[in-house]
């Protein structure tokens, strides 16, 4: 075949234009605005600004509501990346052991990922609703009064299950795979070698997904932080007395419903440097690969 | 160490496929015994049943006195060696050495001294540090030989376990492990679809094919009297002419046959020969040549000495000693004496 070269610089440009045109204005020129608006303090009509230096960072560390959504998230993303990893393992570790019925139930197992994240939350919320929802009424026969509007824990474990649950899919799909990938004989010498089904589980086929483990692990966190704002909004709004207020959310609330913009830009560059570090965690280990 | 008896031993998958069906075999303590036959003809299922990664449908499989049957692999005090080495990749040499000795709780000096003697043997010792992955095919060949040893079961299990080696050092690793099973005595069974691995290493072959037993006995039994056309054209090499008897006629004493098998090697060229054979193909071998051809439309191949002269149509003498007669119908030898 023949290599064509076209010389001079306008062919390529003109070939990058459309790539390059929707990234600076849907990516880079955004991200530009909050970083710009981070250092401005504004009136709540968008008509008067002031160059404020980090004024408005230092605010967030001296406020305890800030500290406390820091606190919050943490919780949050620890327990949604810990339920969805832990309970999609033990249904891949089910599948891998299925021999004839794997397809069908790996496909069902999918399918909460086609939900939405605000039908998923909406869904939740009228589970646990305490004045309809099925699961309080149950939980109220066993004696325990559930109202997520009122109890903070209540709220909690609330958006965690139902961030967790659509997570689960994802996970499980990769930790199928990630199973399908070691090779069948060495559980098999490992079974000849004398250690029982839980033994070869942690001395052989958990240190072998490593790698999966801890993909999984970052884009889970990812996922906690910030993509569940849809579940958050249509289920608690971040309440009760701050909750749930995750950072996210948080941004979104001092920014579109206080409207105050710097303190949400503020955050929003906070979220920012979050993401890159972890998107560096990734880059360089997961690249790499886990060793082992 | 132990015996090993099968006995009517079969698997039938569900439905109703038939795996492998009534295998007798008895294997004496510290014999080597080697499962050969085509792919497909259940030999590794047989080991797998053996080692207890498959269940057993039919018949009685006893190693020692005891029948194990029922019995979980780890306690059927058998170490197997896979295809594929099946060393655990984020340990050690010497943890995979160790593992099996730690999961059945030995002690901790008793591990180390086994270690280092199967590290002495299979000269494995500067390796002990390093991951599988650092090690090239031979040396992981090695350490999964290593795992084997360090364990002393009763017998060793060997699925293909050069399948995966270039053909030199297939052929070095084959007589280490005839050598090192010599000097440990350990009752092996080792399936390969090589038939010249199994002639090597064979105290005694079994041939299978689909499932079952052709034939038992030691290479030289099996290459002088194959019980059936399918033995006799899988053992040896280059495979045994196998002709009907119509394509040579006048072949004194082969009236009650149909098939008549005839090696190679047991073919000369003679003036007088009974069988005419027209040349259609020469392989040069260095020492000697393989000459392809037919006679009576049926093909044929001689062994031949590479400086002995060539023409297109050559005569073909034999011991009638040598001759062995089949019937088609059911593949059996036909005894010559009848």
């Amino acid at each position: 075949m023949k290599r064509t070269i076209f010389n001079g610089q306008l062919l390529p440009w003109l070939l990058l234009a459309p790539q390059l045109a929707v990234t600076l204005v849907f990516f880079i020129w955004p991200a530009f605005q909050a970083i710009r608006q981070s250092f401005l303090r504004e009136d709540a009509f968008g008509i008067n600004s002031q160059f404020v230096g980090l004024a408005n960072f230092r605010a967030l560390l001296d406020s305890a509501q800030y500290l406390n959504s820091l606190k919050v998230t943490a919780v949050f993303a620890v327990s949604v990346t810990v339920l969805s990893m832990g309970v999609a393992l033990i249904l891949a570790v089910a599948v891998d052991r299925m021999l004839k019925s794997q397809r069908p139930y790996t496909t069902l197992l999918v399918w909460p990922y086609a939900v939405a994240p605000a039908v998923a939350g909406i869904l939740w919320y009228f589970i646990f609703n305490p004045t309809v929802g099925i699961l309080p009424y149950m939980l109220d026969i066993i004696g325990y009064d559930w109202n997520h509007n009122t109890d903070k824990s209540d709220a909690m474990i609330l958006v965690v299950i139902a961030s967790a649950w659509k997570q689960i899919s994802y996970n499980f799909l990769f930790f199928v795979a990630g199973l399908q990938a070691i090779p069948a004989s060495l559980r098999e010498a490992a079974a000849i070698d004398g250690a029982g089904p839980v033994r070869r589980f942690f001395d052989i086929t958990f240190p072998l997904l490593s790698p999966t483990t801890f993909f999984l692990l970052v884009v889970n966190i990812v996922y906690a932080m910030f993509e569940t704002f849809a579940v958050i909004d249509s289920t608690t709004e971040g309440g009760p007395a701050q909750a749930t207020n995750i950072m996210v959310y948080k941004v979104y609330f001092d920014g579109f419903i206080g409207q105050n913009m710097g303190s949400s830009a503020a955050q929003s560059v906070v979220l920012m440097l979050i993401v890159i570090s972890l998107t560096v965690i990734q880059f360089r280990y997961v690249e790499k690969r886990v060793e082992y | 160490m132990a015996s090993i008896t099968l006995d009517n031993v079969g698997k039938v998958y569900s439905g109703d496929t038939r795996a492998v069906g009534d295998v007798n075999i008895e294997i004496a303590d510290g014999e080597f015994i080697v499962l050969v036959g085509p792919s497909g003809c259940g030999k590794s299922t047989l080991l797998r049943m053996i080692a207890g990664l498959e269940s057993i449908t039919d018949g009685e499989i006893r190693i020692g006195e005891r029948i194990v049957n029922q019995i979980e692999p780890a306690d059927r005090d058998i170490a197997m060696v896979f295809q594929n080495y099946a060393l655990y990749p984020h340990m050690s040499v010497r943890q995979n050495l160790a593992y099996g000795l730690k999961n059945r709780r030995t002690p901790k000096a008793e591990i180390e001294r086994r270690v280092n003697e199967a590290a002495e043997i299979l000269q494995i010792g500067q390796y002990l540090d390093r991951k599988p992955r650092a090690l090239s095919g031979g040396q992981r060949q090695r350490v999964a030989m290593g795992r084997a040893i360090v364990r002393e079961p009763a017998a060793f299990l060997f699925d293909e376990p050069l399948s995966n080696l270039d053909a030199k050092l297939r052929v070095t690793m084959r007589l280490e492990i005839k050598q090192l099973q010599k000097r440990l005595r350990t009752t092996s069974i080792y399936v390969t679809h090589d038939q010249l691995e199994a002639m090597t290493l064979a105290d005694r072959l079994v041939v299978l094919n689909g499932g079952r037993v052709e034939q038992i006995g030691t290479p030289l039994e099996l290459y002088r009297r194959p019980a059936s056309t399918f033995v006799a054209g899988f053992i040896g090499s280059p495979a045994m002419n196998l002709i009907p008897s119509r394509a040579v006629p006048n072949l004194p004493g082969t009236a009650h046959a149909d098939t008549i098998g005839i090696r190679p090697e047991d073919l000369s060229v003679t003036e007088d020969g009974p069988i005419e054979m027209n040349v259609s193909a020469v392989e040069e071998l260095g020492a000697q040549r393989l000459v392809h051809g037919r006679t009576g439309g049926e093909a044929i191949t001689i062994t031949y000495p590479s400086d002995a002269p060539l023409a297109e149509t050559l005569r073909l003498g034999f011991d009638r000693k040598n001759l062995h007669l089949f019937d088609s119908k059911s593949g059996a030898r036909i005894d010559k004496a009848r």
